[in-house]
């Protein structure tokens, strides 16, 4: 393996895949010729608008359908087969699981599914329900009784349940309160403090501009854009200077030596925080007087 | 020419039983050991359990089990519905019900699962996380079947275990019975030996029976190479004919060439005895008469005797007339011979030498001829039809003669021997069939025809009592007009029965007994006539008038009891094996059609085979012409479009239905429904089956589900 591979989560080129309807013939080009590298270790992001091509390549790329043209190689193997299955971990944009077992059973069918042994998993699923914030109670509840936010905590600690290199989430935050959003967010991250690479599918911005090491944006099945976050979003032609507790004397003082200095447009205002950090800094507030926290995975 | 030929048809056979196999082995080998290698090595059975045990928890979860209180009740309805005369037919009745009951949940249930288990799968998406683990899409459908099969497994158990709980409440209520009984009847009762039979026996349990290996029907019990039959008794005999196909193509010429003919000829011995009062009406009522019969000698080669006209005269002994029909592999009349039904009247003349065979000449139209040359093989029947007359048959009493001019002719003989290919097979002798089986006329004295049941290398052991039970299950065909008053009998028909050892010679003697309806009767024989296996049952109808209908397994030989509980495990194990191969044709339709569409294909591949043997005749070569002929269209060109449409039509249906499972090849109640132990072979023969067609659908299976897009 060359040392780029190594490097390599992901490698796909010129992957394509045109539908075809009953008689064979062309219907939808949902992907043409993309070209993408992964490396190993980021949080990579996947954008675009519904019908952009970003379930086609996640589906292609876990073998669920097939590529028309081109090829997609997953840790040094081809995709979809069961060498790179060992290894990554899917969660789908809804929780597709079966919903007659209970969120323990679940865990421990995934488990099987790697072979791994009855003693390890008896320690690693309580972590697991821990970690994605499922209480005792709610883990012995059958799947169809959960609500769509529990759905996607228990499929997410099956998405972990293998302790996977690779993890592809697909609308990770999708259904999920600011609470539980940020609790994803925050555990993306701790995946890749811990050397995971993850592929992050959404179109929420929000979700992906705050986690994400770099992006790409796809738009009629065709890469529009590839970078690094900071890069895509600096603006180059505009300066912002950011201070706390000016007067509003010293503020005309600055508007009127830029206006010496011959800069025009000059704005100086408030900066303003994200309404996820304001939800934030209040539910913790609330918390901190006392009040009671709110169930984790309780029903929206 | 003659063994090249034989040869060949015995490679056909082969091949034709064989193909399914071959097809079989094929698949698995291209699809699992070559494509599907790296899967094979892979395979998990830790990964399959967990599937199977997903699909178990689904349907014990979705109270799919709930469905067999359903069926537990219906059986018990049902069975206190019905009420047999005979106990052992109640028990009977009640295995049926409840093994039917079993059958059927366990197949619906099976195949509505199996069907719409991945296509609901797919379009859920839950496979999304399945096939995104490291499972191949091997691991995944043999999963699936495991999970069914377990399922299938659970009913089974539950239905079984009902089974024999009620079987057992049902078996003590007809015991007791039995008693009262036991306790009420005379001690010369023939209906006591049956009692007793039971009493001792109980009815859950399990016979090992030996079977005759043939039944033949005679005038007089066999004596050295000639075997007799009596005329106006429904006596006739089979003589099988099997043509090559050169052969094949002397009778297309005859057919084609006009004027020219071929003949069947038949040789039989006669005797005849001056007809009594009865016979003279029976003469009379077949338009034989008494009167002068002219005997007309033709040309008919060198083959037969020249025997000048002669004139047999008025008020002797009637004519010997035989009626013949041709039959196909069916017994079935050849489709467009005439007078299907009667058959054609041959009056068979006089031999020059007193004691020589007489002979009969029968001209074969063209159009027989035809028939003849397009079927595989066709049977010569030959009714003895004169009252007073006895038939006696010899080793090759059949022949067509095909007249060329020249002193020999062309002389095509019966086929082969099955048992032995260098001889002519023998012809049967057999009696018309009714309702109840085949019939044996009865007369008082017991001088009527008698059945003969053969029976060789019966694996019969040394009893403790000195006494062989032999289960009998003769039906009456018509009841007898016997004058109760006036001879003092008591109105039951009358058999007799006789068991004469082949290498000894012993005879059990002659024993009276007295069948009903619908029922088993158990009769004790010495053991010393059947003593090393080769043993004749003679059954006579003893009753005048009396008609029995026998069937070829009516008389057998007790030769071991066995459990009830492992025979019904061991059909149980059959049932089980059944509902698997339902459970992978239900999965092979579902990878590549629609659950309902699945549903329809699973039940067409399932019941083809047996929807084919069900058409039966219908589908014999030479059924397109019939077709024609009734549909009136009398157009050469057009009636044979028709006929040759239809062939081809029939022949596609067999060959596709060949590649279908034969669901006969799972006896789940065939055996214990009639008392009898399940034999291993018949075990063997549904694994096979279950091979033979559950491993290359399972491969197929799986080669469409690695290739399948399973995102909608």
């Amino acid at each position: 393996m060359t040392q780029s591979a190594q490097e390599e989560a992901v490698r796909i080129e010129h992957l394509t895949k045109i539908y075809k309807d009953f008689w064979g013939r062309d219907k939808v080009r949902a992907l043409d010729d993309l070209n993408l590298s992964i490396r190993r270790g980021e949080v990579f992001g996947l954008l675009g608008p519904n019908g952009s091509g970003k379930s086609t390549t996640i589906k292609l790329m876990l073998g669920l359908i097939f590529p028309t043209a081109g090829s997609a190689s997953i840790l040094g193997h081809a995709a979809g087969s069961t060498e790179v299955n060992e290894k990554i971990g899917f969660l789908p944009e809804e929780s597709y699981l079966y919903r007659f077992l209970n969120g323990e059973e679940t865990l421990y069918f995934y488990g099987r599914l790697f072979k791994i042994p009855r003693r390890d998993l008896k320690r690693r699923v309580p972590m697991l329900l821990d970690t994605v914030g499922l209480n005792a109670k709610d883990r012995k509840r059958k799947l169809r009784e959960y609500s769509k936010g529990m759905a996607r905590r228990i499929g997410l600690a099956q998405a972990l349940i293998n302790d996977p290199e690779l993890i592809l989430l697909d609308e990770p935050t999708t259904g999920l309160d600011p609470i539980g959003t940020r609790e994803m967010k925050d555990l993306i991250i701790s995946l890749k403090q811990q050397g995971k690479t993850v592929l992050l599918c959404s179109h929420l911005l929000a979700d992906v501009q705050d986690v994400c090491d770099r992006i790409t944006i796809l738009f009629g099945g065709r890469m529009q854009t590839l970078g690094q976050v900071r890069d895509l979003l600096q603006v180059r032609d505009i300066t912002q200077i950011q201070t706390r507790g000016m007067s509003t004397a010293q503020i005309e003082e600055v508007q009127s030596f830029l206006s010496k200095m011959g800069v025009s447009d000059t704005v100086i205002t408030h900066p303003t925080t994200t309404l996820e950090d304001l939800f934030m800094r209040i539910v913790r507030e609330r918390t901190g007087n006392g009040q009671a926290k709110p169930p984790v995975g309780s029903p929206n | 020419m003659l063994p090249a030929f034989v040869l060949s048809f015995a490679f056909a056979d082969l091949w034709h039983q064989y193909l399914p196999w071959l097809a079989a082995g094929i698949v698995v080998v291209l699809g699992l050991l070559i494509y599907g290698a790296h899967d094979l090595f892979r395979l998990s059975l830790t990964r399959i359990w967990a599937i199977s045990s997903v699909c178990f928890s689904e349907a014990i979860r979705k109270r799919t089990l709930w469905i067999t209180p359903l069926a537990i009740i219906g059986v018990i309805v049902v069975t206190q519905l019905s009420h047999p005369d005979d106990p052992q037919e109640a028990i009977r009745q009640a295995t049926k019900f409840c093994l039917f009951a079993s059958g059927l949940l366990v197949s619906v249930v099976a195949i509505i699962l199996a069907c719409t288990n991945l296509p609901k799968e797919i379009d859920n998406r839950v496979i999304f996380t399945v096939v995104t683990k490291p499972t191949t899409r091997l691991e995944i459908v043999l999963g699936k079947c495991l999970g069914f099969a377990r399922i299938s497994a659970a009913i089974i158990i539950i239905m079984g275990i009902f089974t024999y709980a009620y079987l057992q409440s049902r078996s003590w209520t007809e015991m007791a019975s039995v008693h009262r009984q036991l306790a009420s009847v005379p001690p010369d009762s023939p209906t006591r030996p049956t009692l007793v039979y039971y009493a001792d026996h109980g009815f859950l349990t399990t016979r090992r029976l030996d079977a005759p290996e043939n039944l033949q029907v005679y005038g007089r019990v066999p004596d050295g190479n000639v075997r007799w039959m009596q005329g106006a008794q429904s006596e006739y005999f089979l003589v099988p004919f099997t043509l090559s196909e050169e052969q094949k193509d002397e009778l297309q010429q005859v057919a084609e060439t006009s004027g020219a003919s071929a003949y069947l000829m038949t040789t039989l011995r006669i005797q005849q005895h001056m007809p009594n009062a009865s016979e003279q009406r029976e003469i009379k009522q077949l338009g034989l008469g008494n009167a002068a019969v002219e005997l007309k000698a033709e040309e008919l080669g060198p083959i037969l005797p020249t025997t000048q006209p002669a004139t047999q005269p008025a008020n002797a002994l009637p004519p010997a007339v035989v009626s013949i029909r041709l039959l196909n592999q069916n017994y079935r009349s050849l489709n467009g011979t005439l007078d299907e039904s009667a058959g054609m009247r041959v009056v068979l003349q006089q031999p020059d030498k007193p004691g020589d065979s007489w002979y009969g000449r029968l001209t074969i139209p063209a159009e027989w001829l035809q028939h003849m040359a397009q079927v595989p093989m066709f049977y010569v029947q030959v009714h003895a039809i004169s009252p007073a007359t006895d038939y006696g048959v010899e080793a090759e009493p059949e022949m067509i003669f095909i007249p060329t001019g020249k002193q020999s002719g062309i002389k095509i003989g019966p086929a082969m021997s099955a048992q032995d290919p260098g001889k002519p097979a023998e012809p049967e002798l057999l009696s018309s069939r009714g309702a109840r089986g085949m019939i044996l006329m009865g007369k008082a004295d017991g001088k009527g025809p008698l059945a003969l049941y053969r029976f060789r290398n019966a694996k019969v052991s040394k009893p403790s009592n000195g006494t062989v039970p032999l289960q009998l299950q003769i039906n009456i065909e018509k009841n007898g007009e016997v004058d109760v008053e006036k001879t003092g009998e008591s109105g039951y028909a009358k058999v007799g029965v006789e068991v004469i050892n082949k290498k000894t010679g012993q005879s059990s003697g002659l024993i009276e007994v007295t069948p009903e309806l619908s029922q088993t009767s158990f009769l004790n024989v010495p053991f010393k006539s059947v003593e090393g296996g080769d043993f004749d049952v003679v059954v006579r109808s003893q009753t005048q008038d009396q008609w029995l209908g026998l069937k070829d397994d009516a008389v057998s030989v007790v030769v071991a009891d066995e459990s009830f509980v492992v025979n019904l495990f061991k059909s149980l194990l059959v049932l089980w094996m059944l509902s698997i191969l339902v459970v992978v044709i239900g999965i092979f339709c579902s990878t590549f059609l629609s659950w309902p569409i699945a549903i329809i294909c699973t039940l067409v591949i399932l019941l083809g085979h047996w929807g084919v043997d069900q058409l039966g005749s219908a589908l014999d070569p030479g059924s397109g012409r019939s077709i024609a002929t009734e549909f009136r269209i009398y157009d050469p060109v057009s009636s044979r479009t028709i006929s040759q449409t239809f062939d081809t039509l029939s022949h596609v249906l067999r060959v596709v239905s060949n590649f279908l499972p034969d669901l006969s090849k799972f006896p789940v109640s065939d055996y214990i429904e009639r008392g009898l132990a399940v034999p291993l072979s018949s075990l063997l023969q549904s694994l096979g089956v279950l091979a033979c067609y559950g491993l290359p659908l399972l491969v197929l299976s799986y080669v469409i589900m690695r290739n399948k897009e399973v995102a909608p």
